[in-house]
């Protein structure tokens, strides 16, 4: 048998500053059967040479971090060369549309508010992860 | 047999993000001092739980639905409730910090903090103490100085020599002729010293100036 199985897993990148709330993430990560944890990150810095580096196939980014937050992340990777893979999911505590809309400016694939539960996540993470509309 | 270890804390957290809430509930939990009673997921249900479980320690976000963190800390000192409130916020704006602390609140932290930091602001807080996490220092001490500037009126330079003539016991008509005034004229300052202070007279002028460190 030489087929692929169908849905291989999807290594996950985590980004917040937050240590209570990223590890609620990286959790919930580890105990989806289809996402992998590749990394956790307390600032953007170390969250952009990662996704650069390891290529991820989704980055789960906290919108508000101290230095590079996650609106400047995704615009940073739409420069990076080679273009890394990855699918971006911003996080946000507050959902107003000025928020929504400068996601999709910079390229983001998805924007979820920090009020969702795990599952929530986890299953956005998997359909963003798998390009599925 | 008599109990020997001091009894636990008990927690209440409440906050409408499931992964920040339940891993705040964790870092309770991991903590053999303190017993979590409860966890609400809006602040009308965490001031419900607060009245019906009484825990020693409520840790409220501030941005909740229904409730405010603010609004249930300031229901909780209005009904004299023992409950003691650590309040936690992704956004420290120095007005708010301010009025959480003026409300009784035993800790303000940001959502940043550390799980050890939030925890040892509970234990802190149950013992009496109050905790401020650096993010929320410096906003609280300029919003103080910026409400104390505004409790002080500005007076003039002149209605500001006729206040320390005053307080040192001179009368008007002395005062008038150390500053080259009309009598009048020194009344007028007078006047207008006694308004900006809420006062109607001497004495009463002094004393209010003092308190509001216009005097030495």
């Amino acid at each position: 048998m030489t087929s692929e199985p169908p849905n291989p897993v999807l290594r996950v990148i985590v980004a917040d500053d937050s240590d209570i709330y990223r590890a609620g993430i990286v959790r919930a990560i580890r105990s989806h059967p289809e996402l992998e944890l590749a990394g956790e990150f307390d600032d953007g810095e170390a969250a952009l040479a990662a996704i650069i580096e390891l290529r991820p196939d989704i980055a789960l980014v906290d919108i508000r971090m101290p230095g590079i937050d996650g609106l400047e992340l995704c615009a940073r990777l739409q420069v990076a060369q080679p273009p890394p893979p990855t699918r971006v999911l911003l996080l946000s505590a507050y959902m107003d549309d000025a928020v929504v809309a400068r996601a999709r400016e910079v390229g983001a694939d998805a924007y979820l508010s920090k009020a969702s539960s795990r599952r929530e996540i986890c299953t956005e993470a998997v359909r963003v992860g798998r390009g599925l509309e | 047999m008599s109990e020997a270890r001091a009894p636990r804390i008990t927690v209440l957290v409440a906050d409408d993000h499931p992964v920040y809430r339940e891993g705040v509930a964790r870092a309770i939990k991991a903590r053999a001092e303190f017993e979590l009673v409860g966890e609400a997921s809006d602040g009308r249900e965490a001031l419900d739980l607060v009245r019906d479980l009484a825990p020693d320690v409520a840790v409220l976000d501030v941005q909740m639905p229904q409730l405010h963190g603010n609004d249930v800390l300031h229901a909780i000192q209005r009904d004299g409730l023992a409950t003691r409130v650590v309040l936690l916020s992704a956004h420290v704006d120095s007005e708010t910090v301010y009025r959480a602390v003026a409300s009784g609140a035993g800790a303000y932290l940001s959502k940043e903090s550390s799980r050890d930091r939030i925890c040892d602001a509970v234990a802190a807080v149950a013992r009496g103490e109050v905790v401020l996490s650096s993010e929320v220092q410096a906003g609280l001490a300029s919003e103080i100085q910026i409400r104390e500037r505004d409790e002080r009126p500005a007076l003039t330079p002149r209605e500001h020599e006729v206040l320390v003539l005053t307080a040192g016991g001179r009368s008007a008509p002395d005062i008038g002729k150390q500053l080259h005034l009309s009598q009048s004229t020194v009344k007028t300052h007078l006047k207008s010293l006694y308004d900006k202070l809420g006062v109607s007279d001497r004495a009463a002028a002094v004393a209010e100036a003092m308190r509001r460190g216009l005097l030495e």
